[in-house]
């Protein structure tokens, strides 16, 4: 570490409140796992002070100003209404500088023919988390950004050396930045050694060891052909204003790119997908090993074409059996204008089910696991997709917001017509978030915005939904880009304030997961944790909803449990370890024992 | 911005949006759907009050095609609802149409008071009235009453969209239940009235995999999740970029044809479709095989007859159309129309408005 990160970190620690006290870690035990007892302790100092502009209301705080977050993404169009310029905006969450905390890489637009760009910053924006709600902006010194036009940026430690590297996925080519900060102070272009340029419009990359060779290996979801010169849709005999964006049929869809990483250097393998891969616009991707064989499977939502779920058949072969898993399709039977994907375990029945956002008047799916590899729409049943309907989702993730032992929701949402009013006064441009509870069973309930917080009441264009613990107080922070506007930083209240009716703040866990060899994020792990009777299951996944990516660390919610009594991993290799008991309130790494 | 305070609309002229409704009726029943929207718009733009069309409207805009709009529709029932505030079909639209918004509080008392007082000859309304009712109990986690709901508006009496409508969205809540059982008789009488209904291909599918024991019903399903996938390709893509790709959409619809040979109406379907994509060439060769199957029929000699004068033969597609009337002598002049509509639009380079007018002329005299 350097001495001005070392500095940095010290000088903080005072400002942090609990964050300095719940984070972070004692002696790192091989094989096993170190935690901070002390995490937890006392009543939370509340964050909420002279540099807030919140309105505390809510399970979500809105904070607005004074994070030092001065970033704003800019679509870069001239008025031609082109397809790529509606629906981009992609966050991350990393820890690049080793400090413990979650670091917030925001994604930029480009120049597009007949956009001005004097004047204007178009680079991706690296911030710097110095704890408190407080951001720096490293850009600069780090070089963290490239010149495309960025849809998404996975950030996985692709050289396993313990430190998480960018790869910068654009409309047009994508491009690698190798995390050299601990040894140089910044990032360096690695692309012309380590490949996967994949030219097309990419919209999002999923990493995972897919051969179980130890490293990295890649997936790029394309999306359509990259055209800047189409006249442009919408019902044009009645005028300019009628100009609309194109829907993504109007377009050839991009084939989908899979790499093997043979060395350190990604080899272009997507062959192997067969003519499979070259039929979907291809928007979001997440893994999960959704039928419990022990390898990495992929899930791709595709816009307006049948989704694609790639079994993992070893051996670096995969099929495609979306359509024989019933998760090509909605339960109508036609597809979706699927965005944002998650996997997670919603009904507690110990498999992974799977949610989609999709477009307005369809609404976003549940597909509910059987446990023997088939899916079924539920979406109306549970309630999860019916408050869906008017919204265009994009960012989708699953997680524990409430602490209480289950999955809820959050869906990002914003139209992609900007004068959809025009088509339909029933919908808007800028729409307000969703915030969706789990009632344990796998039912949802729409929170009320008064319950969801101030940014639930507002309307917004809001394309990626990133999810992490922003301020080390154990429960999960939320960060909403914006399309061609400022991004959201929402702040979760569960711990500093607990619900009505709750003596105290409920319980959680932090784990850290440290693989052994190349995949040392153990993208792909598996992670059972057993407390107070209830059994919870997660991946470590990496990216995951629609332009987003956070990998570590994972966080269940326990409810009133006061320890966990068990956790299993099962690393990306097949092996296995069990851990526990462990004390509650803490963010424990857990080591993958030597072979 | 849907509930917008609204003002009662001042009166215009009844008599010319008393003909614009009758237009838009007519282009109903006629299945001309986007000319409907089109016609009772100028109905309501000619006279604000006038408030058949008002509901009309109201109902056609939540027709899933691509004028769907559900705000306008809302609209449009609020309007006339202001007008005459018990006015049953405009409390059923109001109803179905918050339904379909999720603003279920207001919903459902509305959708129940529709169904309590709508007499029973408004089939129609009542089969809407209970399908959204349905949809909106089964959202909540009341399956057993949506039940009876999608049971009313499955009935004999009702009109086949609805019923077909009906007996799908019950399969689904009852394969959710566990009930295949049950589930499976619905989805074959849904098939019976609908042939080609995509999500009850694919529910029938889904359900026959599930219980799959042996190689009769697992080759049965296999068949139906490939008559869906075809179905859905064959509908999901519907850009002018796909439409034109009429090698594309010929190789799908002859690979159903294939894969379903008791459905003999798929070989139509592809002559239309390639005449829509101006593909007559392809459109004269799917009739010569539809004439070698079935015989020389009036429909087929229509179709031959459209072919032909899309190629420019207008000699030979009059000779088709003779043929036709000879066969049948009913056929309405809107059909022999529809042949000089292909001639124009497959020979736009040649063909100018008065030569086509003139050519109507000759062919339909005073019809």
């Amino acid at each position: 570490m350097s001495g001005r990160l070392a500095q940095r970190r010290a000088g903080d620690a005072a400002a942090r409140g609990r964050w300095a006290r719940g984070a972070w870690l004692g002696a790192v035990v091989a094989a096993g796992t170190a935690c901070d007892p002390r995490a937890g302790e006392g009543a939370p100092a509340d964050p909420l002070g002279a540099t807030a502009s919140a309105d505390a209301r809510g399970r979500f705080v809105w904070r607005e100003r004074g994070t030092g977050v001065d970033f704003v993404h800019r679509m870069c169009g001239s008025g031609k209404k082109l397809l790529v310029e509606i629906t981009g905006a992609g966050a991350s969450l990393l820890d690049y500088d080793g400090d413990g905390d979650q670091d917030l890489l925001l994604c930029q637009g480009a120049a597009l023919p007949g956009f001005d760009a004097t004047g204007v910053d178009l680079r991706d924006r690296l911030y710097r988390n110095d704890g408190g709600w407080r951001f720096t902006d490293v850009t600069e010194a780090t070089g963290a950004f490239d010149a495309g036009y960025t849809y998404s940026i996975a950030c996985p430690d692709v050289d396993g050396d313990g430190d998480p590297d960018l790869y910068f996925v654009n409309a047009g080519r994508n491009t690698w930045l190798r995390n050299d900060v601990a040894t140089h102070g910044r990032f360096v272009d690695v692309t012309a050694d380590w490949g996967a340029e994949s030219p097309e419009w990419s919209a999002s990359a999923a990493f995972a060891d897919l051969d179980l060779d130890g490293d990295l290996d890649l997936y790029v979801a394309n999306y359509v052909e990259l055209r800047l010169d189409h006249p442009g849709c919408g019902k044009l005999a009645r005028g300019e204003a009628w100009r609309r964006y194109c829907h993504p049929d109007e377009f050839r869809p991009a084939p989908d790119r899979l790499y093997r990483n043979d060395d350190g250097r990604f080899v272009d393998v997507s062959e192997r997908l067969g003519e499979a891969g070259k039929g979907g616009a291809g928007l979001g991707v997440v893994l999960s090993d959704y039928d419990t064989d022990g390898d990495v499977d992929l899930f791709v939502a595709n816009d307006s074409t049948p989704n694609f779920l790639w079994r993992n058949d070893g051996g670096f072969r995969f099929a495609e059996v979306a359509g024989e898993a019933w998760v090509a399709v909605d339960g109508s039977g036609v597809s979706t204008a699927a965005m944002g994907c998650d996997f997670g375990d919603i009904d507690g029945d110990g498999d992974f089910d799977l949610v989609v956002a999709n477009l307005a008047m369809e609404v976003n799916t549940l597909y509910r696991n059987d446990g023997e590899g088939h899916f079924d729409d539920r979406s109306a049943a549970s309630g999860f997709g019916p408050p869906s309907l008017l919204y265009v989702g994009f960012g989708l993730e699953l997680f524990d917001a409430d602490l209480d032992a289950d999955l809820d929701a959050m869906v990002a949402n914003g139209h992609i017509s900007d004068n959809i009013h025009l088509y339909d006064p029933s919908q808007t441009f800028r729409q307000p978030p969703l915030f969706l509870t789990n009632d344990g069973s796998g039912r949802f309930k729409n929170a009320r915005p008064e319950e969801a917080g101030r940014y639930f009441e507002a309307q917004h264009v809001a394309r990626a939904l990133v999810v992490g613990d922003l301020d080390g107080d154990g429960d999960q922070d939320v960060v909403i880009a914006h399309w061609d506007g400022a991004p959201a930083l929402l702040e979760n209240r569960t711990i500093a304030t607990p619900s009505a009716g709750e003596a105290a703040a409920p319980r959680w866990i932090a784990l850290e997961l440290i693989g052994q060899g190349k995949n040392r994020q153990a993208l792909g792990a598996h992670v059972t944790v057993v407390a107070g009777g209830k059994t919870q299951i997660e991946e470590v996944r990496g990216t995951s909803s629609y332009g987003a990516f956070q990998a570590l660390p994972l966080v269940f919610g326990l409810g009133a449990a006061a320890q966990v009594d068990r956790i299993s991993v099962r690393w990306p290799d097949g092996r296995t370890s069990d851990h526990g008991p462990l004390p509650a309130d803490a963010r424990h790494r857990i080591t993958q024992p030597a072979p | 911005m849907l509930d917008a305070p609204l003002e009662p609309p001042r009166e215009g002229d009844r008599a010319a949006a008393g003909t614009w409704f009758q237009q838009a009726l007519a282009a109903r029943s006629a299945q001309r759907l986007h000319d409907a929207v089109l016609a009772f718009a100028r109905a309501v733009t000619a006279d604000p009050s006038h408030l058949e069309s008002r509901i009309e409207y109201g109902f056609q805009l939540i027709e899933p095609t691509e004028d769907q709009s559900l705000g306008v529709a809302l609209e449009q029932f609020r309007i006339a609802r202001l007008m005459e505030s018990d006015h049953l079909h405009a409390i059923a639209g109001e109803g179905i149409v918050r339904a379909q918004l999720n603003d279920w509080a207001r919903a459902e008392p509305l959708l129940r008071r529709a169904l309590a007082e709508l007499p029973p000859t408004a089939v129609g309304r009542r089969a809407l009235c209970d399908i959204a009712l349905a949809d909106l109990l089964a959202g909540d986690g009341r399956p057993e009453e949506a039940l009876q709901h999608y049971d009313a508006a499955s009935g004999e009496s009702r009109p086949p969209t609805q019923r077909t409508g009906a007996l799908v969205r019950s399969a689904a809540v009852l394969m959710q239940l566990d009930r295949p059982e049950e589930a499976e008789p619905r989805l074959r009488r849904a098939l019976q009235i609908e042939m080609e209904h995509v999500r009850a291909h694919y529910l029938l599918a889904q359900l026959l995999s599930r219980r799959a024991k042996d190689d009769a019903t697992r080759a049965e399903a296999a068949r139906e999740a490939r008559i869906h996938e075809l179905l859905r390709a064959l509908r999901d893509h519907l850009s002018s970029l796909y439409v034109r790709d009429t090698a594309r959409r010929a190789k799908l619809w002859n690979e159903l044809a294939e894969a379903w040979p008791e459905n003999k109406r798929l070989l139509h379907s592809l002559v239309r479709d390639q005449l829509d994509g101006n593909d007559f060439a392809g459109a004269r060769i799917t009739v010569e095989r539809l004439e070698a199957r079935d015989g020389r029929t009036a429909e087929t000699l229509w179709l031959g007859a459209r072919a032909t004068a899309g190629s420019g033969d207008l000699v030979g597609a009059k000779a088709l159309v003779e043929a036709m009337l000879k066969l049948d002598a009913n056929v309405p002049p809107q059909v022999v129309r529809a042949v000089l509509e292909d001639w124009r639009r497959g020979n736009s380079a040649t063909v100018d408005q008065a030569t086509f007018e003139r050519t109507v002329k000759q062919w339909l005299g005073n019809r």
